[in-house]
């Protein structure tokens, strides 16, 4: 029985001690480095890739386009894919806004879909 | 029945439309039923809970089935609450709050899939019954839809675009006429038309005008006893294209479309259990749009009279009857009458004593009493009436 408390005490404390280690918050605003389109024109239905290269701690990104959709290409999302359908053809500008704790900043770009 | 023919029609177009699809869903609270026109007193208030499932996955240009590699499906899931409340005997007003457990696509690239979940917007609609005569009801309808739901809504790193949103984002006003014609053998029609508008969406994420849409309704219903009823809608709507942020006028937008609904409804006291099935049969849209294959819809109401609570009178009524059986009888058959607050039976003096609240009509009480076989003060209950009665409730001679 002793045993088994004790082995229950150590088990807790090991268990207890994981959580300590805490993010430090972002001291310096993210900054876009730059925002790139594997193609600046695609027709319906065809994608374009596009990279928000930025520089800064913790940071998290943040798409928008107003017609067209953008599926996430890595874990962080600073590379997505966007596509557009018939309903998006024309000029699109698509957002890509980068945030930490220390601020945020916002490029946009712009891809032509075809009909 | 001339009605006949035209129901067998709808019926025949509803079972046959398999190769036909409808419009997706769009932003917003989706607009399947017409709630607002299902009947209730003054003074009643009515309760609901309802549940829609609808899914899509087929393209269409034009009138034609169109193949497409682009979204592979979208469904949503969405409860609502719905209270009403006939504040006249004229003027109805309707409250509709909704949630979206679940408005989803997956896009064929990647096999993507994404989701929204939130509270959709709030409806306030009201009727104001203008005719009511000789079996025809004509009453003018508006309803106001207001942008309280969730919008711009992300999911993981981006927007999600503005069909999924579980808000529409802009307030929705429409107007319109309801007029409804009670046939014979239980047979009722209605028609229900609307048009609506919508202010332009602009937040920091979207930019973004809906068309006006224009809806048609033709009701065919059945009531088939006390409990049971169906019926058949046939629905046209017809969207305007929308405009983006330059005012622009977006091809693949809005269109015509054909909606056979059957329904069914089991009504139990004050309990009524719905269920409606929107099938497109006709399509016709703007350039090349998602289209939904079917919209199931089901709905549970609690109507609760709250006049029942304001007594107004108070009568006396000879009732035959001769024992413990014949008092619970009686006044069972005396309180199933809703505007009935309560009923005493005196065994002793063979007198049932009730309180009432407004609009009582002392005849119906008499033909429940004649119906559950107790003779009352002029009338005798039909033989058939008495020859039910248990042995020891037999108070005739």
């Amino acid at each position: 029985m002793r045993v088994i408390i004790i082995g229950l005490i150590l088990l807790v404390s090991v268990i207890g001690c994981k959580d300590n280690e805490v993010t430090e918050p972002a001291q310096i605003a993210p900054e876009i480095v730059s925002l790139t389109a594997s193609k600046t024109e695609i027709k319906i239905g065809e994608i374009s890739e596009l990279k928000c290269e930025a520089k800064g701690e913790n940071l998290e990104y943040l798409w928008n386009v107003f017609l067209g959709d953008i599926v996430p290409v890595n874990a962080d999302a600073s590379i997505v894919n966007y596509s557009g359908y018939e309903c998006c053809a024309g000029p699109k500008t698509i957002t890509c806004k980068v945030k930490n704790e220390a601020g945020e900043v916002t490029e946009s770009i712009v891809i032509n879909v075809l009909e | 029945m001339k009605v006949y023919p035209f129901f067998i029609l709808l019926l025949i177009l509803g079972f046959n439309s398999n190769n036909t699809y409808a419009q997706c869903c769009a932003a917003g609270t989706p607009n399947c039923d017409n709630g607002l026109a299902n009947g209730s007193g003054k003074h009643v208030l009515s309760l609901s809970l309802g549940h829609q499932y609808s899914y899509s996955d087929q393209y269409y240009q034009g009138t034609t089935l169109f193949e497409s590699n682009y979204i592979k499906n979208s469904f949503f899931h969405f409860g609502s609450l719905r209270a009403s409340y006939g504040v006249t005997e004229k003027l109805k007003l309707v409250l509709d709050l909704g949630h979206f457990y679940s408005k989803a696509q997956t896009l064929e690239q990647s096999n993507y899939f994404r989701e929204a979940k939130g509270l959709a917007d709030v409806g306030i609609s009201g009727l104001y019954t203008l005719y009511n005569k000789n079996n025809l009801q004509l009453a003018p309808i508006f309803r106001l839809t207001l942008p309280f739901g969730q919008f711009d809504q992300k999911f993981g790193p981006v927007i999600l675009p503005i069909d999924l949103q579980p808000s529409a984002g802009s307030l929705k006003s429409s107007a319109g006429l309801y007029s409804a014609y009670k046939l014979k053998d239980n047979w009722s029609l209605a028609l229900l038309g609307t048009y609506e508008i919508s202010n332009k969406i602009e937040t920091e994420h979207t930019s973004y005008k809906y068309g006006g849409l224009t809806n048609l309704r033709l009701i065919a219903n059945h009531k088939f006893n006390k409990s049971i009823s169906a019926g058949l809608h046939v629905w046209y709507q017809n969207r305007e294209r929308a405009e983006d942020q330059f005012k622009e006028l977006i091809n693949a937008t809005g269109g015509q479309l054909l909606f056979v609904c059957p329904t069914a409804a089991y009504n139990y006291k004050d309990w009524r259990l719905s269920a409606r099935y929107e099938l497109p049969v006709y399509k016709n849209m703007n350039g090349t749009q998602l289209t939904n294959n079917h919209r199931i819809a089901v709905r549970l109401t609690r109507s609760i009279n709250l006049d029942k609570d304001r007594i107004i009178d108070s009568l006396n009524l000879n009732v035959s009857g001769v024992c413990g059986m014949c008092k619970t009888r009686i006044e069972t058959a005396a309180l199933l009458n809703p505007k009935v607050v309560t009923a005493n039976y005196d065994l002793g003096t063979k007198i049932l004593n009730i309180k009432v609240s407004t609009d009582f009509n002392k005849n119906t009480l008499i033909e429940s009493l004649l119906a559950a076989g107790h003779d009352t003060e002029n009338q005798k209950a039909t033989e058939e009436a008495y020859d039910a009665l248990h042995f020891c409730c037999k108070y005739r001679e």
